[in-house]
């Protein structure tokens, strides 16, 4: 029950507020509004206007036996009838547009405003929910452009219009056909509270169904183990049969409304033709004009209908809205300052001055940490798991901010520093190798118009990427499939290394993989490593025995704090923890079954 | 159609609404166009003297079939769309049985996401095709059928002309819809390019950060954002027209009824009163003739829905009880025995387990150790037969396991997975979870068994320190575990069940030292009566085993006791080893 309270709160009316930034969205269309506006104003007019002029044929040539001017009128009938056909076509062409582009303005707004958001926020939302902000919620906003504010006018329009020429034919007649009118806007009233609600009712249901079912297949083998089906199935089974349950409550509604309304318009055509006739009769009337009503009525009905659906619409729109506002309203958690500083020199040395950082700041992962590293050093970062290493990377790059300490870059707190200068400078190799969906080529130049075609094939030469390139069906030009899947994970890693090395960074920062690779390809990694390390200012967070040697310098880390630093030599005469590190990596790649 | 067959059982068991939904409809449609000829009588006697009385007979006449129409047109409602959510009913539920018995492999081919999309959306459209598209075929064909009949009644050269129309609409709505059909799938298609070009450059934030790539990230988006723009010009430009091509249509007939008509009331050949039930007549064409369309799409979409769900549904589960398969005879002392298993996941795969032979005698406990990847977790499934096995290689008490009904092998097992699944239920059903109506717990005081087996599994106290304790609900409308609660939880939940065999999938892996050895402890008392196999990466929780075995790429390296095994220095005596220099490591 709480959730349906909840669900019901969220699903607000458009306040003036959000209206407002909404319209704004469709300001620069004004022209399509305006437009879609004038061919609405038009099409009410020719619409209202058809059964005019066939009230005209019967009371003039018609009445009179004169086939002639009937002729004249057919052909004005059809005449209005193909203007009616334009502009109801190109109103809807118009207002279709219109939400075409203002999806495409939200889009690139929203993927803009994705691409200005730092590290943190996507460390803490899931992919997939962001996505749904640029998908879904943008397409529920279509539909109140397309079908709500602009043909709500519409509605509006006909049924004023019809109301005002009804009136201009008969008013006595119109009074009385209008007394069915409190009952249609009372039966519209109660209808739409009615389905409302059960809509409500029937989104909570529907999540519960999504839930469960999710739940169930995720933890399948647990069901199964423990024998859980027959009960998980009743239980399934229940929260089903209230999802049906909800909709046919809705259902009735919905069958009892539209009947409902079909009476009263019936209502409405038995006065116009009891009163009517009775005016026929008594001379006060013509025929034409009956059949004028009679047509207008059945005009004015749907509309009226329609009207109470719309606001279903809006209702949607709403909540979607809402979330994506409030998305581009956020604020980048980590930002550039005003003026912020470029680097406009090579990068010559990296110092981090007694750094403390923590991703919650009451328990901090990287305490204390000072280091340097000179012009074409190779730096190690070693350690035991959850020793801080990767921070390091995420603080370098400035993903995150430090909480005490700095780090320097040429003797500039990054702080200073534009962020994008500052990565312009450096590349970051992660220990899970990203594809992207692109050609070979692609995934190493990412649409760098500076790299061309020979700088792309000489990188993957020097890191030995080029072997399995070329033997891949299209060489350079095959497309990888998403995240790399058609790759072994030793090929994205050699990949990403030709990546780098095409950028050719001042700095190079490498979080080396631990995954499990076969000792050819493992070859292959470590020299192409040295390639990329050699006379390059480098930091390393490594892993394997091999890297850690050729390092000039080696830094231990334990819980977030340096605990030993100097060359592997002397790290291990020292017998310290990086010589059990050494010890238990020896034997880790032992276990993991090198049998030579 | 091969949908609709597929979809016969479920159709047949609401056959009654069905029939009674479309007698329903036929008396709807008759009262419909008695309407009209209620406002003909009444025009007509205008002509002469008026008649009050008979005026008042003609509208009352009007007000009493849209009621009686009205009526019918609830019940047709009620009828079925009701059956239609009935079928939806059922045939969730029959997705959901059927993915209870499929194995972990079906599950690794058919991503959550898609099983979910099969379901939701797809039996949404298979709905939509058996409740409004069938209430609308019936409606079309039958107010279609009435309304005909009764402007041919009125005047059969009129009619025959105004219609004139009616097949002009008909190839109009089939093509239209035929385009607009082509044209959105194409938006569909790129609607995934741009949903893939979201999701790719969030997934790979870290990277564009880190090239710089955000411009170019924007360029390819804004790309592929303008096509579907353009593409959807496409679909618009299109479908604007629909509906007011069809009101075009609509006026061209009443175009020609205009001028033929007003000819044939000049000429005397029908009545002013027939001139207007004419025009009404028509009017009512204008709504079968659109919904054609529009059923044709929801019978389009539906069959291809029916088609994706009946590809689920027609996928035999891998393991189901064989015939003759039945229970186990003496469940109290098992001997579990394999023999020459090999084991690879599908055809093509390498091979998971090779030639593995094993006897574990009841009432002792076996610790199973190795590198990742060894395929100890494969071994352990295969005992409950989670994957398809051979015959006459894995025996329990001396069967083949394929031969024991698999609700009585699983009966016999409290297994702890390494990743145990917790529900979002409270804490005191999900250790209870064995429990069901059919097999309700043994001990009357379920409470206190609860109570019990969260002790054995050291999980009591932090349960207790809960507000509503047992009553704690967990998942998305409640808390959240830690990796080292959820595995508590599981052992519970699996010493709750008093099984015969005990099974610890790398179960403490999330436990601090401390509170392992609190559990190992009590677990002692536990492995006293029953068969315990234990897979672990740390030495103390396997070091008392009666047997241990060593696992490396799917071989037995190695078996004995702890001491045995060290002394032999081989690949256990190597795994101490790194144990103790880690252990070292963590305690500076």
């Amino acid at each position: 029950m709480a959730a349906m309270e909840k669900d019901t709160v969220t699903a607000r009316q458009l306040d003036i507020k959000l209206f407002w930034r909404l319209f704004q969205f469709g300001l620069p269309h004004l022209h399509l509004i305006v437009i879609a506006f004038g061919l609405i104003m038009v099409g009410t007019a020719t619409t209202l206007a058809l059964p005019w002029i066939i009230q005209r044929a019967i009371d003039g040539p018609i009445a009179a036996k004169d086939l002639g001017a009937l002729h004249t009128m057919v052909l004005f009938y059809l005449g209005v009838m193909v203007v009616d056909f334009l502009a109801l076509y190109l109103q809807a062409f118009c207002t279709g547009m219109l939400g075409q582009r203002v999806m495409y303005d939200l889009r690139n707004r929203i993927f803009e405003k994705m691409q200005d958001l730092s590290i943190p926020w996507f460390d803490r939302n899931p992919v997939g929910r962001i996505v749904t902000r640029i998908t879904s919620d943008v397409e529920n906003l279509n539909q109140l452009f397309t079908q709500g504010i602009v043909l709500i006018f519409k509605d509006i329009f006909l049924i004023v219009g019809i109301l005002v020429v009804m009136v201009a034919y008969n008013t006595t007649l119109s009074l009385w056909t209008f007394t069915v009118l409190p009952f249609l806007v009372v039966a519209t009233f109660i209808f739409r509270n009615r389905v409302r609600n059960g809509f409500d009712a029937i989104r909570v249901h529907l999540a519960r169904i999504n839930s469960s079912l999710q739940e169930n297949i995720t933890g399948m083998k647990t069901v199964q183990l423990f024998l859980r089906e027959a009960k998980n199935a009743r239980i399934f089974g229940r929260i089903n049969r209230d999802h049906t349950t909800a909709h046919e409550r809705t259902i009735f509604y919905f069958a009892l409304f539209f009947p409902i309304v079909d009476i009263l318009s019936a209502g409405a055509l038995a006065l116009v033709i009891f009163k009517g006739g009775a005016a026929i009769g008594a001379g006060t009337l013509t025929f034409g004009v009956v059949f004028a009503f009679v047509r207008y009525l059945e005009m004015f009905f749907r509309p009226v209908a329609d009207l109470a659906e719309k606001y279903n619409i809006f209702q949607s729109a709403v909540a979607s809205s809402e979330r994506i506002f409030k998305l581009l309203d956020r604020k980048p958690d980590v930002g550039d300052r005003d003026g912020a500083l470029t680097i406009d020199e090579p990068i010559e040395d990296v110092a981090f001055e007694n750094v403390t950082f923590g991703y919650d700041p009451d328990e901090p992962v990287i305490e204390d940490l000072s280091f340097h590293v000179a012009r074409g050093e190779t730096v190690a970062l070693v350690g035991h798991t959850g020793a801080g290493k990767s921070t390091v990377i995420n603080l370098l790059s400035r993903f995150y901010d430090v909480q005490k300490g700095r780090i320097l870059v040429n003797g500039v707190d990054v702080k200073e520093l534009a962020q994008q200068s500052l990565r312009s400078r450096l590349v970051i190799v992660l220990q899970d190798p990203f594809i992207f969906s692109r050609s070979v080529e692609e995934n190493i130049r990412l649409g760098e118009e500076t790299i061309d075609s020979d700088r792309v094939r000489s990188a993957a030469r020097l890191v030995k990427a080029d072997r399995f390139i070329t033997n891949l069906p299209d060489g350079y030009d095959t497309q990888l499939v998403e995240r790399g899947e058609n790759l072994s994970t030793g090929q994205k890693q050699l990949l990403s290394f030709a990546r780098a090395m095409a950028f050719d960074p001042d700095l190079l920062i490498l979080d080396e993989a631990t995954a499990n690779i076969d000792t050819a390809t493992e070859a292959l990694i470590q020299s192409a490593i040295s390639e990329l390390t050699r006379k390059r200012t480098s930091i390393v967070i490594a892993h394997r025995l091999s890297t850690i040697q050729n390092a000039d310098k080696i830094i231990v880390l334990h819980h977030g704090r340096k605990v030993e630093e100097g060359d592997h030599a002397a790290l291990l005469a020292r017998r310290g923890l990086y010589h059990r590190l050494y010890e238990l990596q020896y034997k880790e790649e032992m276990i993991r079954g090198k049998r030579n | 159609m091969k949908a609709l067959r597929d979809l016969k059982p479920y159709l047949k068991a609401y056959r009654r609404k069905y029939i009674l939904g479309a007698g329903a409809v036929l008396f709807a449609a008759f009262f419909m166009v008695l309407k009209p000829r209620f406002v003909e009588r009444a025009i007509d006697s205008i002509e002469g003297e008026v008649d009050l009385s008979f005026l008042a007979l003609c509208a009352a006449g009007i007000v009493a079939a849209a009621l009686a129409r009205g009526v019918f047109l609830f019940l047709t409602r009620r009828f079925m769309i009701f059956a239609s959510r009935s079928v939806e009913n059922d045939l969730r539920d029959h997705i959901f049985e059927h993915l209870q018995k499929q194995t972990p492999g079906f599950f690794h081919e058919n991503p959550t996401g898609d099983l979910m999309a099969r379901a939701t959306n797809d039996l949404a459209a298979v709905r939509l095709m058996v409740g409004p598209g069938i209430m609308y075929s019936v409606n079309t064909l039958v107010s279609g059928t009435f309304v005909l009949v009764n402007l041919f009644l009125i005047e059969s050269t009129l009619a025959l002309v105004t219609l004139a129309f009616l097949p002009v609409m008909a190839f109009a709505v089939y093509r239209f819809g035929r385009a607009i059909h082509w044209r959105f799938e194409k938006i569909q298609d790129q609607f995934g390019v741009v949903t893939a070009r979201a999701q790719e450059n969030l997934a790979g934030v870290r990277i564009i950060r880190s090239y710089v790539r955000e411009k170019e990230e924007r360029r390819l988006f804004g790309e592929a954002n303008a096509e579907y723009v353009r593409l959807n010009r496409n679909y618009v430009l299109i479908e604007s027209a629909f509906r007011p091509a069809i009101m075009l249509v609509v006026g061209l007939g009443f175009l020609l009824m205009l001028y033929m008509g007003g000819r044939f009331v000049i000429i005397d050949r029908i009545t002013k009163g027939e001139f207007l039930a004419f025009a009404i007549y028509l009017t009512m064409l204008v709504w079968p003739a659109i919904s054609i369309g529009w059923v044709t799409g929801l019978f389009q979409r539906g069959s291809a829905s029916m088609k994706r769900i009946q590809r689920i549904l027609d996928r035999a589960p891998l393991v189901s009880d064989q015939s003759g398969a039945r229970a186990v005879d003496d469940a109290s002392r098992l001997p579990i025995e394999i023999r020459d298993l090999n084991f690879r996941y599908s055809a093509e795969g390498p091979l998971v387990l090779k030639e593995i032979n094993l006897k574990i005698e009841p009432a002792t406990t076996t610790a199973i150790v190795g590198p990742t990847g060894a395929g100890k977790t494969t071994l352990l499934n295969l005992l409950v037969h989670l994957f398809p096995v051979e015959r006459d290689r894995i025996f329990v008490g001396g069967r083949d396991i394929n031969d024991i009904s698999i609700e009585s092998l699983r009966q016999l097992f409290g297994f702890v997975p390494q990743e145990m699944f917790l529900f979002s239920d409270t804490i005191g059903n999900n250790i209870a979870f064995s429990f069901t109506d059919d097999a309700p717990p043994p001990d009357s005081d379920l409470d206190a068994a609860i109570k019990a087996s969260a002790a054995a599994a050291a999980f009591d106290g932090e349960v207790d320190s809960l507000p509503d304790r047992y009553d704690t609900m967990l998942g998305e409308r409640g808390i959240n575990l830690s990796g080292g609660q959820k595995q508590r939880c599981g052992i519970a939940r699996a010493l709750l069940k008093d099984p015969v065999i005990f099974v610890l999938d790398d179960a403490l892996s999330a436990v601090d030292t401390e509170t392992e050895d609190r559990i190992l402890n009590n677990l002692k008392e536990v492995a006293r009566q029953r068969t315990v196999i234990i897979v672990s990466h740390r030495v103390s929780a396997v070091r008392h085993a009666d047997q241990i075995v060593v696992l490396r790429d799917g071989v037995i390296e190695e078996r004995g006791r702890h001491d045995g095994l060290i002394e032999a220095g081989g690949l256990y005596a190597d795994m101490v080893d790194q144990q103790r220099l880690k252990s070292e490591i963590e305690v500076i």
